[in-house]
């Protein structure tokens, strides 16, 4: 609308151009002429100013923490024929409570229903024959530990998971693998599991869509399901309800001699650098996992007290993709660099899954990837001679330790240990201690209870206690 | 009464009628033409019905004067027509005279010296006629046919067959059957106007003709029209220079209601109940027509008709009856009727005319306003006038095709719109993508989205729906929702163009007498249209500003109604100027506050330049009301929105939110981020801007231009720094597309504006380089932004693509909107996003009123306890609010899905994802779930709007009148 009132000005200078002759035509030409100086100019000054400005992106929110007020672990049942009681206890700096615990036996329901009571200061324990679930409500639900002793085959309790992965598995007459799916809720659960063998995904459309009934124990033999001489990855999802999965690993080298077994170790999913902290140098084997559709390129360090090093001569390990590689110990770490070995560090360009598997101290062993401990946390203890291994610090920190034993008698008392990046540590811990408590400050860790026993060696690694539930920032789509 | 029986004279014997009422300034005339017929009159019968004009003596003495008998009655004044004529019919017959033929005339008709003459020689001729009837010419202009002869068609209108205006060149010259004559001239046998009755008393002055034509063809008689014979009739009654107390002041009443009891009295006897619901509504659709064109007494005068004639049945039936008893059992003569009554179409034909007009006179409206300002110019100085050379103007009488294949121009134009739609063509399916979503299914969406006061979206919402879903519901009504925002897509940069060229052409001619070249308009609205598309919001789904484009152009073209020297057309183009602004508005809500900010300025220098402006109102006041018009057509968006906190919205563009942020080189380049055509080719039109400003003839046109720019600069600084928080955003910048939209056009009114200027002056060969040097860097711009758009600019949008929701939920959430489906997307270590899918899924129009909800506390507390420690409670609250589904599309968090799995009052529902996690809420939510209080201020709101939309709409389109003047 402005073109016509100020072109009307024009019309009339051209219609009639004797009428503002003189001194007022000529000042006339000169603002005209300062305006189209300064108009453009203000233009480009206006633009100017305009910046790109802070990104319209969503803003994603990381959770904020509040109280739990529930929880719940699954234990499995014992390995051996001994039933070692399942030894209930607390991360420190927590109130504790009745914790209701419920056992299968050796039926494939939960039935026996028991409370105990376990504090930081006290520990319980409960003779729980089979598949075992732990709950707790309210004020005793967070910083909830448990696990049996068992130092051939010790296992930590766990929460439900609903997507873990399992490495190194067999499904042979020799090395037979078991999952043991315990649904804890009185709703049906359905498990999905998907195996990737040494040529690629094994087709197990019988371990598919496995109901897990309420308040059921499902035990699946894999050698019977989906027999095979491969070794294997499982990938097992839990599509509805909640489930307490655990796979047992038997080792039988036939011939009348003895049966060892382990658990094998939950892997919360691959990544491109992790540590297997606690991987003795003596097993025979790392089981290298690629869930991704890109071949991937692995190299393995040697974690010790003072540093992460490749060993010379080594070359990377090439792992395809859905594959699972199993490659020699002797071949990854090379018996010179194994001394003073307290773990293992993998890194690939694309991320995999890592297992150790063998004879260690004449008992099958399994070690895999360690989970990072961000906040005070504790584990059950297993019977028997145990290092605390801790590697992975984020940043240098102190770690405070406790150790208890099944009574609840202090053993250790706020043992301080530094840690620091690029180098592990190894506490020994002291005898008939059961319980064990790990405050990391400053930093976060990653740490295993490595024990050799005669005939019996374990390692369990550590995991965050769940003391807080984590409320999801929310927001509108 | 003297009269003789005219014996001795050869020939059939002819009596001549001649009704007069104050025709005084006809007669004598008329008088004479009856007195110098070739042929011989027997007797002329004279009935004058209460003249005070003293008409009666007038016809007395030129009577009583002339060689032919003659008799005078006088009637009174509230003597009908075919009373009058019956009158002098029975007055003969009782003076014993038996004429084989009565000659009917009027007083305002004058017949030619050989009308009788060729009359009674075609009669002859055609011994079966029984009616004829001459060719009626204008009186006075004597050139410019009336009638040759008329039908009725179906709707009742009056049918001559004949153009308006149309000249007599002998193109109608044979005799040939009708339906009816005119009064005016009429020729018919004395026995067969016995036979039929004479006229029907119920049609006092207007459409007895055609009854009397009617009711003669249904009985067998011929009615013939004979153009040799010509009458010139001034048709004094029907256009209102005659007013008699049957006319009254309504003539169009009249005239109607004559149509109207004409038909239902010779209609066929089954189709009468039809008959009369279709000229009911026919009536109705009519006044609305009226309306639309401001005659509001033509529109009364079309109810009043219509309720006159069909509140008296009785009337009509008494009619049918004596036909019936006429016809004496006779059958009527169908077939002649068939042949003469005008064809069913021809009802809708005019209409497309009518409409046809009236788009081109809404169009035209502004086109001349440059040469009003010249022409107001040249009266102040009656100085030499360069005259306007008009292109095009040697060719206007070819065909348009020749027109199209000898102009080199429009060959081009129909290249790059053909360009443009291909460019465009994924808008021809469903498309979304980027801040467009997919169109509603339903005709009736936008519609209820618009009325409204509580919105089933999200967990419901009473923020009013954005300003443009009325115009869409409007659009939506006749195309369908789909086809409506295709035609907006692919519409839009050919409208732009058309637009941009119209506006263009009148302003290079109002700062240059000789205007611009075709081929300039033609670059400078080819790139204007491509502005938006090049900008990238084609592509990224920001429909506002493509639409938006379309719209400005016809703005400024109504806005230059403002310059024009005619107060009164200065305040018309307000309601234009104020509509069109209120639609732009709507589409871009920024622009309102340009053309504020722009008001503001252009008003406060001429202020100050020009004293007089404050003084005069109807210099300042047609803008100021522009402005203030959207106000009050938009009223039931932005007022609401402020109470609502949804205020932000009209800072906003229109669409799909979060759009990334727009930098300062991007504005100046015409460019949102990194979707759009090369960012160098943007920088061409600035840059060639500021060389406008060389050329010193056209510089304060340019200037203006710039100030035009600079306003919007001005404005784009607040705006940008601004950063406007909605609910799941961050933060979201305000709309600057129209601001793109509007630097781009000053840019390119300023080149035009710059070029005109080189039409005129001789150049230096140094110059003429750089002339050329700017020209092909000015062709670059559009060639090189047409080829980007045509090959992939508007790849990025999509059909509708898949949301993760399982499609028998989608299906039960279409079928009631209580039936919401929770969608939760990702995990708990990044964060959720949660949504509500009810219906056919967020579309057109919903976005915006989603994004500006303001978040509910309670609705955020109960989602959180969802997610974290479900219970049967918050199920059942859920199910309250009209959810029925909960679904994670996959990656779905299964810590979350754990908990859910675990809650009662949920199952599990099956997906064909295995990834998909969805559970079904036992409990069905009841349909008050989604429902909300009604909102009174809105609602009067909405009234408000509907009659200031069709007040404005009226006011904005031209005067059309259709009548004979």
């Amino acid at each position: 609308m402005s073109e016509p009132r100020s072109s009307r000005r024009a019309d009339r200078n051209a219609a009639a151009p004797g009428r503002r002759a003189g001194g007022g035509g000529r000042r006339r030409v000169d603002v005209v002429v300062a305006l189209a100086i300064a108009l453009p100019v203000v233009v480009a000054i206006g633009m100017g100013s305009i910046g790109s400005g802070p990104d319209t992106a969503a803003h994603g929110g990381s959770p904020t923490l509040t109280g739990l007020t529930s929880a719940s672990l699954t234990c499995p049942g014992p390995a051996g024929k001994q039933a070692e009681p399942v030894v209930v206890a607390r991360a420190p700096r927590v109130a504790g409570g009745p914790v209701t615990v419920r056992s299968s036996g050796s039926g494939t329901r939960l039935t026996s229903s028991k409370q105990v009571t376990a504090t930081p200061s006290s520990p319980a324990s409960f003779a729980g024959p089979g598949p075992t679930v732990l709950d707790a409500e309210g004020a005793s639900a967070p910083g909830l530990v448990a696990g049996r002793r068992e130092p051939a085959a010790a296992a930590a309790c766990s929460v439900p998971s609903y997507d873990q992965w399992y490495v190194g598995l067999g499904a042979s007459a020799i090395n037979d693998s078991v999952l043991v799916l315990t649904n804890p809720d009185p709703g049906q659960a359905v498990v999905d599991t998907e195996l990737f063998g040494t040529n690629g995904p094994i087709s197990a459309d019988q371990l598919r869509g496995i109901v897990v009934p309420s308040h059921g124990v499902v035990t699946v033999d894999l050698a019977k399901k989906v027999p095979t001489r491969a070794t294997f990855a499982a990938h097992v999802q839990v599509s509805r309800g909640r489930v307490g999965v655990s796979v047992e690993h038997r080792y039988d080298r036939l011939g009348g001699a003895k049966v060892v077994s382990d658990y094998v170790p939950a892997l919360d999913g691959a990544s491109t650098d992790q540590s297997l902290v606690g991987a003795p140098s003596q097993t025979k084997s790392l089981l290298l996992a690629n869930p991704g559709n890109n071949e991937a390129r692995a190299t393995v360090r040697v974690l010790t007290s003072s540093s992460v090093f490749t060993p010379t001569g080594t070359q990377p390990v090439v792992v395809p993709p859905q594959s699972v590689v199993r490659v020699s110990m002797g071949h990854v770490v090379p018996p010179s660099a194994a001394k003073g070995m307290l773990g293992l560090v993998v890194d690939s360009d694309h991320p995999v899954l890592a297992t150790t598997r063998g004879m260690v101290g004449g008992d099958m062993s399994m070690v895999g990837a360690s989970p990072t401990i961000t906040g005070p946390t504790g584990a059950v203890v297993p019977d028997g001679p145990t290092k605390l291994v801790m590697a992975g610090a984020a940043r240098a920190g102190v770690v405070d330790l406790t150790a208890t034993d099944a009574k609840g008698h202090t053993l250790l008392s706020n043992k301080s240990v530094d840690v620091a990046p690029g180098r592990g540590v190894s506490v020994q811990l002291p005898k008939g201690a059961a319980v064990v408590t790990l405050d990391p400050r400053n930093t976060s860790i990653q740490a295993s209870l490595v024990t050799l026993a005669k005939d019996a060696s374990s390692v369990v690694p550590i995991r965050d206690t769940v003391v807080h539930a984590e409320v999801p920032a929310i927001r509108p789509h | 009464m003297s009269a003789s029986n005219g014996a001795g004279v050869p020939g059939p014997q002819v009596s001549v009628l001649l009704v007069s009422h104050d025709g005084s300034s006809w007669l004598n005339p008329v008088l004479a033409g009856i007195a110098a017929q070739t042929a011989p009159v027997a007797s002329v019968v004279a009935v004058d019905t209460g003249s005070t004009d003293g008409s009666a003596d007038l016809v007395e003495q030129a009577l009583g004067a002339g060689r032919i008998p003659a008799a005078v009655l006088r009637a009174d004044s509230g003597t009908s027509f075919p009373q009058a004529v019956a009158h002098a019919a029975t007055a003969l017959s009782e003076n014993g005279h038996h004429p084989e033929w009565l000659w009917i005339l009027h007083d305002d008709a004058n017949p030619d010296p050989s009308a009788l003459a060729e009359l009674l020689a075609a009669a002859e001729e055609n011994p079966q006629a029984d009616i004829l009837g001459p060719k009626l010419r204008e009186w006075p202009s004597l050139k410019r046919l009336l009638e040759l002869g008329v039908t009725i068609s179906g709707t009742g209108r009056r049918e001559t067959g004949l153009e308006h205006g149309e000249y007599d060149q002998g193109q109608h010259d044979q005799v040939r059957e009708v339906l009816a004559v005119n009064t005016a001239g009429m020729l018919i046998r004395r026995t067969t106007f016995e036979e039929l009755g004479g006229f029907d008393e119920q049609l006092p002055m207007f459409g007895n003709d055609i009854d009397l034509g009617w009711r003669a063809a249904s009985a067998g008689h011929t009615t013939l029209v004979v153009p040799r014979a010509i009458v010139f009739h001034g048709e004094a009654a029907h256009r209102g220079v005659r007013r008699t107390a049957l006319t009254g002041r309504h003539t169009h009443f009249q005239e109607r209601r004559a149509a109207l009891y004409t038909l239902l009295a010779n209609c066929r006897g089954g189709w009468l109940p039809f008959q009369a619901l279709r000229l009911a509504i026919g009536s109705l659709i009519r006044m609305v027509g009226f309306l639309l064109v401001r005659s509001a007494g033509e529109a009364l005068d079309e109810l009043a008709a219509v309720g006159s004639v069909l509140s008296r049945p009785g009337q009509i039936l008494a009619a049918r009856r004596r036909r019936r008893e006429a016809a004496a059992g006779r059958a009527p003569d169908r077939e002649r009727l068939r042949r003469l009554l005008a064809p069913w179409w021809l009802p809708y034909r005019h209409g497309l005319d009518f409409l046809t007009d009236l788009v081109a006179a809404a169009t035209n409206q502004a086109a001349d306003v440059a040469e009003r300002r010249r022409l107001a110019a040249a009266e102040r100085d009656p100085a030499p006038v360069v005259a306007r050379h008009r292109e095009g103007e040697e060719f206007e009488d070819t065909g348009w095709i020749v027109r199209f294949f000898t102009s080199p121009v429009a060959i081009v134009i129909a290249l790059i719109v053909l360009a443009l739609v291909v460019g465009a063509r994924s808008a021809f399916g469903n498309i979304s993508g980027g801040a467009l979503s997919p169109a509603p299914t339903g005709r009736g969406t936008w519609w209820a989205l618009h009325l409204e006061s509580w919105h089933a979206i999200g967990f419901g919402s009473s923020v009013p729906a954005p300003p443009y879903v009325a115009p869409l519901a409007v659009l939506g009504s006749i195309f369908g929702p789909g086809f409506t925002m295709s035609l907006l897509l692919i519409g839009s940069a050919p409208a732009a163009l058309w637009g941009a060229w119209r506006f263009l052409r009148v302003v290079a001619r109002l700062i240059s007498p000789h205007g611009a070249s075709t081929w300039l308009l033609l670059w400078a609205s080819t790139t204007y249209a491509l502005v938006p598309l090049v900008a990238g919001a084609w592509g990224s789904g920001r429909w506002g500003v493509v639409v938006a484009a379309a719209l400005l152009p016809w703005m400024g073209h109504a806005a230059l109604g403002f310059a024009d020297p005619d107060a009164e057309r200065r305040w018309r183009a307000t309601w234009r100027a104020g509509l069109l602004l209120a639609l732009l508005t709507a589409f871009a809500p920024m622009m309102w506050w340009f053309f504020l900010l722009l008001a503001a300025v252009v008003l406060g220098v001429a202020a100050a330049v020009v004293r007089s402006v404050i003084r005069d109102r109807s210099v300042w006041g047609p803008p100021v009301a522009a402005l203030g018009l959207p106000l009050l057509l938009l009223a039931p968006w932005w007022l609401p929105s402020l109470w609502k906190g949804a205020s932000a919205g009209v800072l906003l563009d229109i669409g799909r939110w979060p759009t990334p942020s727009t930098d300062g080189l991007s504005l100046i380049a015409g460019r949102f981020g990194d979707v759009g055509a090369p960012l160098w080719l943007g920088l061409i039109l600035p840059v060639l801007a500021l060389v406008a400003l060389i050329p010193r003839s056209t510089r304060i046109g340019v200037v203006v231009c710039w100030l035009v720019a600079a306003v919007a600069a001005v404005l784009a600084v607040p705006m940008a720094h601004i950063s406007i928080e909605l609910p799941g955003l961050s933060h979201q910048q305000p709309g600057l597309g129209a601001l793109i939209l509007v630097m781009g056009g000053a840019w390119l009114t300023a080149i035009v504006l710059g070029s005109v200027a080189l039409r005129e002056v001789v150049l230096a060969k140094v110059v003429q380089a750089a002339v050329a040097v700017c020209g092909i860097a000015a062709i670059v711009v559009p060639v090189v932004g047409l080829g980007w758009f045509a090959v992939g600019g508007g790849n990025q949008l999509q059909a509708g693509p898949s949301n993760g929701v399982p499609v028998f939920m989608q299906q039960q959430a279409e079928s009631g909107d209580q039936y919401g489906i929770l969608v939760l997307r990702g995990d708990v270590a990044k964060g959720l996003d949660y949504q509500v899918i009810r219906g056919d899924g967020p579309t057109v129009g919903e976005d915006e009123i989603e994004a500006l909800t303001p978040a509910d506390p309670k609705v955020h507390t109960l989602l959180q306890a969802l997610v974290t420690a479900p219970s049967a409670a918050a199920v059942q609250d859920l199910s309250d609010r009209g959810i029925r589904y909960i679904v994670q599309p996959a990656p779905a968090d299964g810590s979350i899905a754990q908990r859910l799995d675990a809650t009662s009052g949920l199952e599990r529902a099956s997906t064909a994802n295995r990834e998909t996690r969805a559970w079904e809420i036992v409990h069905q939510p009841p349909a008050s779930s989604v429902e909300g209080p009604h909102d009174w201020p809105r609602i009067i709101l909405l009234v408000v709007q509907l009659v200031a939309v069709v007040v404005v709409v009226v006011l904005a389109l031209p005067q059309i009148r259709r009548s004979r003047q």
